[in-house]
């Protein structure tokens, strides 16, 4: 973490949604997180409250995940619990960072699917997690984001599969009453 | 669970389903799947008979757009799914067609040893193969390389890791296309891909791939078992793994640059995910390249792996490898694309063959053949299930005449890895398997529950299948006697 960010305070909040698994029928869960972030440069605290739920659904060799919002950019935050969620009960460690996400194209869902694709990678490849988020904006243009990765604890997480990646296949976002729903498949 | 199939399916034979162009706009050819009256019951509850359909709409398309009796719902293409195309026709070659886990496949180890050598030691045997190969979620293997090494590894494939010492010359021999394919272009893979690569060849992952210790329990071609150096009683190991990270990697940068491609040619798509670019184009051939780089990563993955079980079989049983007879019998890679020819309305083309959860199944006196299965054709290893059985086969001539040298690839799934962790509700999965003589171990939570035999189809039924259409034929039945899993 840097100094700028040591000195500002920084709410850690262990994010909900987290933990169970794809068999539970009532797999579906409340996340209202994302509050507390940095920004990039550490010079002020933002935060930001975004209510939203994910469910996980049934595919025959792998697993789909529903997020839904009240907002757009709503999504974004329960649409990557989901993601953690397949993968294990994977919990955060203490060091942090924080990365910029950027993201522009013509589709929101192809945009959501490409930030997932990154979380994916930070895991994998950096064995990082999402703690915090503050999307800036979201729509069918651009997705911009700061994200606070923080470094998985191996010993106190369980993992029960191995995400291979974030597929496109039926992949959607739609409105629907009350606000929208993203949908995507994981391959395992 | 998922929406079930509810368009045409015509009857041809008694192991062969239609689905007629006239299905839906855009079809180029008929779809073709083959099953029996069980297992198209089965194939009909989830929608991969409309994958089949919507790959006939790919441009180039030559024959039918194909699915083996292990079919069932994937992404964009169906697992099980066979497609060839002709580049000469602008035919395509698509991402999706090869799947994330580029050269997923299987490798059959024979031994000298027999159940009654083996039996006893069984739990030590497997403990030290858990312990031996690196397995599940976000496990390193024990040889990394730097980034001059990864390039020489995706350009050699099996070869740079047997020199390293990590096989036998004989493993070369026995594995498909010699553990390569030419045309690998590691300049096209990117350097994450390398990054995810660096540290897990030799790594068996997770999911559905395996290392089981096995039997043979059935012979049904002699000469053929013999030919392969398979007798009754005697133990076989089977690794089912892929290109791990890196082949991901592979797939997930392409199919993010193909994107805006079809537009670019005109190609009008059923489903993103079959994103695709013409064969003959600039898109199309990095594509092929870093595929072909990531094919070559896996074969000298498995390579690895054989490597560390023959260490851990020489530890248990106090013998080396070498006198423990533990050779190669073959290699194949089910998720794949490659450029072979085919006999197409009397015409010699070069077609671009994807195959998707489907494997190579060239028939006696192929060319690609090693000279000692020539006689035979070449061996296809199709993995059941954790407690029934797997097979070996080998191909024949109808495969080229109606399947463009493809066969089944496994049992296929049928039940959502959800719906079978619901149905271990109560139930201990390795109590079970460990009453029908198997023990296993495995790193995820949940793996063997996902993985229990109840969320497959029976392998005999597909393996029937094929055998009847002529396509393979059974050589031996082999039953789990131990397996690790991720």
């Amino acid at each position: 973490m840097s100094a700028a960010a040591q000195r500002a305070p920084f709410s850690f909040a262990p994010p909900t949604g987290v933990g169970g698994s794809v068999s539970n029928a009532a797999s579906r869960r409340r996340c209202a997180r994302g509050d507390g972030l940095l920004s990039a440069e550490g010079r002020a605290v933002i935060n930001q409250r975004m209510d939203g739920s994910f469910e996980l659904f049934d595919h025959t060799a792998d697993v789909g995940v529903i997020a839904r919002a009240a907002e757009l950019r709503g999504l974004v935050w329960p649409a990557a619990m989901g993601l953690y969620e397949v993968i294990g009960d994977v919990q955060a460690g203490g060091e942090t960072n924080q990365r910029e996400f950027h993201l522009a194209g013509e589709d929101a869902a192809d945009m959501l699917r490409d930030f997932l694709a990154e979380l994916l990678f930070e895991f994998e490849q950096h064995k990082r997690r999402l703690t915090h988020l503050y999307v800036e904006a979201f729509d069918e243009h651009r997705l911009d984001a700061i994200a606070s990765l923080a470094i998985v604890d191996d010993q106190r997480s369980t993992y029960y599969r191995e995400v291979k990646a974030v597929t496109y296949h039926e992949l959607s976002i739609k409105q629907v009453p009350g606000g929208y729903e993203a949908r995507y498949i994981l391959d395992i | 669970m998922t929406d079930r199939y509810t368009g045409p399916l015509e009857r041809v034979d008694a192991t062969r389903w239609r689905i007629p162009k006239s299905y839906k706009p855009g079809m180029r050819v008929d779809g073709l799947i083959y099953a029996n009256e069980v297992l198209i019951e089965a194939i009909k509850q989830d929608k991969s008979p409309e994958q089949v359909a919507n790959v006939a709409c790919l441009p180039g398309i030559v024959g039918h757009s194909l699915a083996m009796p292990d079919i069932h719902w994937g992404y964009g293409f169906c697992i099980g799914g066979v497609a060839a195309t002709d580049p000469a026709a602008g035919g395509v070659i698509s991402p999706g067609g090869v799947g994330y886990d580029i050269n997923c496949g299987v490798r059959l180890i024979r031994t000298d040893l027999t159940i009654d050598d083996a039996e006893p030691k069984m739990t030590r045997l497997i403990d030290k193969l858990f312990e031996t190969v690196p397995c599940g979620v976000g496990k390193s293997g024990r040889v990394k390389f730097d980034k001059k090494q990864m390039h020489r590894l995706m350009e050699e494939g099996s070869r740079f890791v047997v020199e390293k010492g990590y096989g036998w010359q004989s493993d070369i021999e026995n594995t498909e296309g010699h553990g390569k394919l030419d045309g690998a272009r590691p300049d096209q893979v990117s350097q994450r891909a390398y990054d995810r690569g660096a540290t897990q060849c030799g790594t068996l992952g997770s999911g559905n791939h395996f290392l089981e210790v096995q039997v043979v329990e059935q012979i049904d071609d002699e000469q053929a078992a013999s030919v392969l150096g398979l007798e009754k009683g005697a133990i076989t190991v089977m690794i089912h793994s892929g290109s791990r990270g890196l082949g991901y990697q592979v797939c997930e940068d392409n199919l993010k640059e193909l994107r805006d491609v079809p537009r670019k040619y005109g190609i009008d798509l059923p489903d993103k995910q079959l994103v695709c670019a013409p064969v003959h184009s600039p898109e199309g051939a990095k594509y092929l390249g870093a595929m072909r780089a990531a094919a070559n990563f896996a074969w000298a993955n498995r390579q690895i792996m054989t490597h560390l079980a023959r260490e851990a079989f020489s530890d248990v049983f106090g013998k080396p490898a070498e006198r423990l007879g533990m050779h190669l019998v073959y290699d194949v890679a089910h998720n794949i694309a490659k450029v072979e020819p085919y006999d197409v309305e009397g015409e010699r083309r070069s077609l671009c063959v994807h195959r998707k959860g489907a494997t190579r199944a060239f028939p006696p006196g192929h060319e690609e053949l090693p000279d000692r299965y020539r006689s035979i054709g070449q061996p296809v290893l199709v993995p059941g299930d954790m407690a029934r059985f797997s097979y070996v086969l080998v191909g024949q001539a109808a495969s080229m005449e109606q399947t463009f040298g493809s066969c089944c690839h496994g049992a296929g799934r049928m039940m959502s890895r959800g719906a079978a962790i619901r149905a271990s509700k109560g139930r201990s999965i390795r109590k079970e398997l460990l009453e029908r003589g198997v023990y296993a171990r495995a790193r995820g939570r949940t793996g063997l529950e996902e993985e229990q035999p109840d969320a497959y189809k029976d392998v005999v039924e597909v393996v029937g299948v094929l055998h009847e259409s002529h396509i393979s034929q059974k050589v031996a039945k082999l039953r789990p006697l131990g397996v690790i899993k991720g």
